[in-house]
C-alpha cells in the first residue's frame, strides 16, 4: 500500500489546524457574550485567558487529525483492481475493478504545479460521485497511475477475450469489445504498443482563437455581474455615459428616473454586460484549452489542456456512449466544429465541467474525420420533420411575442411614464425565419449501426448513438403534438449528465414514423447485440 | 396490453387531494394577508382557498380517471412496453437486456389500498427508473419475477 504525496500531510495539518484553532474562538467569544447576557454576569478577561489555553490545544488537535487523515489514506494498484483505504474514525475500503473504470483524470492548479503534484480522480459508471480521489500525489505518480490502469485494463481484456466463458456480464458486457468492425484490427494493432501515444490532434493558435471567439460560457455573465460591484463607480458611470445619447437617466439616482429612461438604460447596458462577459469568456476559454492535445494509447483517448491549471484525462474509447458534433452558429460561419464524447463515468457536478471535449474546436472536415476514426460517426443526409412542425414553431414563437406584448401593455397601464410598450412588436418580423431555422436544423437519420439526431440553430448538436448503446426508447407526444400527428422520440443511453447535454431526441417527427422507428431501434439493438456476441466468441 | 388495478385511481385522487389542500393553504395564507382588501371587495376571506381546493380536487380527480383509462403495459418479446400520460402521452420501451434490477415497492397508502408498484431500473440517464404503479401485490411479485427471468434470459452472453 502506498501513501499520498508528503505535501498532503503538511497541507492537511495546516488546513485542519486552522479549522481547529478557529472553533474555540467562535464558541468562546460568541458563547460567552450570549451567556453574559443570559446570566447577567461579566466574565471579564477570563474568557481571553481561557482562549489562550484552549485555542492552541484545538489547533494541535486539528493538525493532528489532518496528519492522521494523511497517514490513514493508503492506496494500491493491483493486477486487476485499484484499492484504497481511507478515514481516521470511520474507515472506507474500496476495491475498483480496473475493467469498470471509465475515466482517469489528472488536474493541477497553480499551487499543485509549483509543488509538482496533482489530483487524480477515478470514475466508474456506478455511484453518485467520483469513486476515488487522490489529493494529492506527485505528478509522476499520477501519470504512472493513469498509464498503468490503462495498460492493465487492456491486458486483462485481452486475457478475457482469449477465454470468453470467463467474461463478466453486466450492462457494459456487450460493449467491452472495441467498436464494431474495427475490433479485430484494433486488437491486433494494440497488442504490442498499448503504452505508446499516437497523437491525434493538437490545437493550433488559430483554432484557440476561434475557440475563444465562438465558445460562450454563460458562467462569464455571472462573473461579470459579481465583478460589477467591485468597480461600482466606474461601471455605473460608464453605463450612464453610454445610455445618455439615447435618453437614459442623467444620474445614478435610479428611483428618480422615469420608466422610459430606465428602459433605455436597461436596453443599453444589457449588450454592454454581454459584450464584457463575452470577452471574459474568451479569455477563460483560451486559458482553459491552451495547449490542448488529444492522443490515442491502445484503446484509450488521452487529452491534456490548460495554461494555468493543467488537466489531463483518459477516456476509454470502447466505453463511449454517444459522440456529439457541436457547431454553434459562429462556428458554422467560420467552418469549424467541436466534438464531445460521453461516457457513463462522470456524475453530478463533474459532468457539467465539459471536460469531455474530445476536440474543443477544429475545422469541420477534420473533426468529422476524427469522429469517424473514433467510432461509427457518419455525417449523413437528414430526414427533416414534416412541414407542419415548422408551422407549429411559428405559432409557438408568435404566442411568445404576443404574451410579451400583453405583459408590457399591462405594465404600461400601471407604470406612469412608460409608453413604449409596443416596441417589441418588431419581433413578429423574426417569427417566420426563426420557425424556419428551427425546423431546418432538426432531423434524424437511421444508419447501419447508428442513429443520428440533430437539433438547434444557435448551437447545433448532431448526436450519434450506436444501436448497441440504447437503453430505453421513449416516444412522447404532448397535446399540441398529437393535434398535428407529431411525436418526439427520445433515445436514451447510459451517459452521465442530462442537465447540460440533452438526451438524444428526434423532435416532432410524424407520429406514425415515430412508432415504426421505435420498433426499428429495438430490433436493431437486439441484432447488434447478437452480432457482436457472435463476433466475440 | 394490461391495465392497472382500478383502485389505483383512489391513490391518484388522494395525491390530487394533498396537492389541492397544499395549494389552498398557500392561497388562504395570501388571502389572510390581504384580508381587509378582500373584505372591501365583499369577498369572504376563505372563499379563494375553498375555490382553489374544490377546483384542484376536480382537476385531480379528472386527471386520475383519465390517467387510469389510458395506462397500459405489456411484456413484449424483447422489451417491457408502457403507455401512459394525459396531456403528454409517453410510450416507453425498456429492452430486457438493459434491466439492471427490479424492485417491488409499497408505500403506506399502497398497503392500505392493497396495492404495490414495480420499479424497473436501467443504466440510462433519462427514465433510468420506470415505475408500474397500481398492481395487486401478487401481480407485482409475479411481474417482478417475470422481468427478472426475462432479463437473465436475454443476457447477451446467452443470446448466441
Amino acid at each position: 500500500m502506498k501513501r499520498l504525496h508528503a505535501v498532503t500531510g503538511v497541507v492537511r495539518a495546516l488546513q485542519y489546524g486552522v479549522n481547529g484553532l478557529s472553533i474555540p474562538f467562535f464558541f468562546l467569544l460568541v458563547g460567552s457574550t450570549g451567556l453574559e447576557a443570559a446570566l447577567g454576569m461579566d466574565f471579564g478577561g477570563s474568557v481571553i485567558d481561557l482562549l489562550f489555553v484552549v485555542a492552541p490545544l484545538f489547533g494541535l488537535l486539528g493538525a493532528g487529525y489532518g496528519v492522521a487523515t494523511y497517514l490513514r489514506f493508503e492506496y494500491e494498484l493491483t493486477e486487476d483492481t485499484f484499492d484504497f483505504a481511507a478515514g481516521v474514525v470511520g474507515r472506507t475500503e474500496r476495491e475498483i475493478p480496473l475493467r469498470r473504470i471509465q475515466n482517469v483524470d489528472i488536474s493541477q492548479n497553480l499551487w499543485h504545479r509549483l509543488l509538482g503534484v496533482a489530483v487524480v480522480r477515478i470514475e466508474t459508471a456506478g455511484g453518485g460521485g467520483t469513486e476515488a480521489e487522490l489529493s494529492v500525489v506527485s505528478l509522476g505518480e499520477a501519470n504512472r497511475l493513469q498509464r498503468e490502469i490503462r495498460e492493465r485494463r487492456d491486458s486483462s481484456r485481452r486475457a478475457t477475450e482469449a477465454e470468453p466463458a470467463a467474461a463478466e456480464t453486466d450492462e457494459e458486457a456487450p460493449a467491452e469489445d472495441a467498436p464494431t468492425g474495427s475490433s479485430t484490427a484494433d486488437g491486433a494493432a494494440t497488442t504490442g504498443d498499448s503504452g505508446v501515444l499516437e497523437p491525434l490532434f493538437t490545437i493550433t493558435p488559430v483554432e484557440l482563437a476561434v475557440l475563444s471567439i465562438t465558445r460562450f460560457r454563460p458562467g462569464a455573465i455571472v462573473l461579470v455581474i459579481i465583478g460589477l460591484p467591485v468597480l461600482p463607480e466606474l461601471a455605473g458611470e460608464f453605463l450612464l455615459a453610454a445610455a445618455d445619447p439615447f435618453g437614459g437617466p442623467e444620474t445614478m439616482d435610479l428611483p428618480g428616473a422615469t420608466a422610459d429612461e430606465l428602459l433605455v438604460l436597461a436596453v443599453v447596458s444589457l449588450p454592454l454586460v454581454l459584450v464584457s462577459s463575452y470577452l471574459v469568456s474568451g479569455v477563460l476559454s483560451a486559458v482553459g484549452y491552451y495547449g490542448f492535445q488529444l492522443a490515442r494509447s491502445g484503446t484509450d483517448l488521452v487529452y491534456e489542456r490548460g495554461l494555468l491549471q493543467r488537466y489531463s484525462g483518459s477516456i476509454p474509447s470502447d466505453k463511449i456512449q454517444t459522440v456529439t458534433l457541436r457547431e454553434s452558429l459562429p462556428m458554422r460561419l467560420l467552418g469549424y466544429a467541436a466534438l464531445d464524447v460521453e461516457t457513463a463515468g462522470y456524475a453530478g457536478q463533474r459532468a457539467e465541467q465539459g471536460s469531455q471535449s474530445a476536440i474543443p474546436v477544429a475545422e469541420r472536415s477534420r473533426v468529422v474525420e476524427l469522429a469517424r476514426d473514433l467510432g461509427e460517426f457518419s455525417d449523413p443526409d437528414f430526414e427533416r420533420p414534416p412541414k407542419r412542425a415548422r408551422r407549429r414553431y411559428g405559432v409557438r414563437y408568435g404566442l411568445v411575442v404576443a404574451g410579451l406584448l400583453a405583459v408590457l401593455y399591462g405594465a404600461s397601464t400601471v407604470v406612469a411614464g412608460f409608453t413604449l410598450w409596443y416596441l417589441p412588436a418588431v419581433l413578429f418580423l423574426l417569427v417566420p425565419p426563426a420557425a424556419h431555422l428551427k425546423w431546418a436544423n432538426r432531423g434524424y437519420h437511421v444508419g447501419d449501426h447508428t442513429v443520428v439526431v440533430r437539433t438547434g440553430f444557435w448551437r447545433r448538436r448532431t448526436q450519434v448513438v450506436p444501436y448497441y448503446r440504447l437503453q430505453t426508447v421513449i416516444r412522447q407526444a404532448s397535446v399540441f403534438q398529437r393535434r398535428l400527428a407529431l411525436a418526439s422520440l427520445v433515445v436514451d443511453t447510459a451517459s452521465s449528465s442530462t442537465l447540460v447535454r440533452a438526451t438524444p431526441t428526434a423532435f416532432d417527427i410524424d407520429a406514425g414514423t415515430a412508432a415504426t422507428l421505435q420498433r426499428t431501434l429495438r430490433d436493431r439493438l437486439h441484432l447488434e447485440l447478437q452480432g457482436r456476441e457472435r463476433r466475440g466468441s | 396490453m394490461e391495465a392497472l388495478h382500478a383502485r389505483v385511481r383512489i391513490r391518484w385522487v388522494l395525491r390530487g387531494l394533498v396537492g389541492a389542500v397544499l395549494l389552498a393553504v398557500v392561497v388562504t395564507a395570501a388571502a389572510v394577508f390581504f384580508e381587509e382588501r378582500l373584505a372591501d371587495a365583499g369577498v369572504w376571506t376563505f372563499l379563494p382557498g375553498l375555490l382553489v381546493a374544490v377546483l384542484g380536487l376536480l382537476f385531480g380527480t379528472a386527471h386520475a380517471v383519465l390517467l387510469y383509462r389510458d395506462w397500459r403495459f405489456e411484456l413484449q418479446d424483447d422489451a417491457l412496453y408502457l403507455e401512459r400520460g394525459v396531456l403528454t402521452r409517453v410510450e416507453t420501451a425498456v429492452p430486457y437486456v438493459r434491466v439492471q434490477h427490479v424492485d417491488t415497492q409499497r408505500s403506506p397508502v399502497d398497503r392500505s389500498l392493497g396495492l404495490s408498484s414495480v420499479v424497473v431500473y436501467t443504466a440510462g440517464s433519462r427514465g433510468a427508473d420506470v415505475t408500474v404503479p397500481g398492481l395487486t401485490p401478487e401481480r407485482a411479485k409475479r411481474l417482478r419475477n417475470e422481468l427478472r427471468e426475462l432479463a437473465v434470459e436475454s443476457e447477451p452472453e446467452d443470446a448466441v
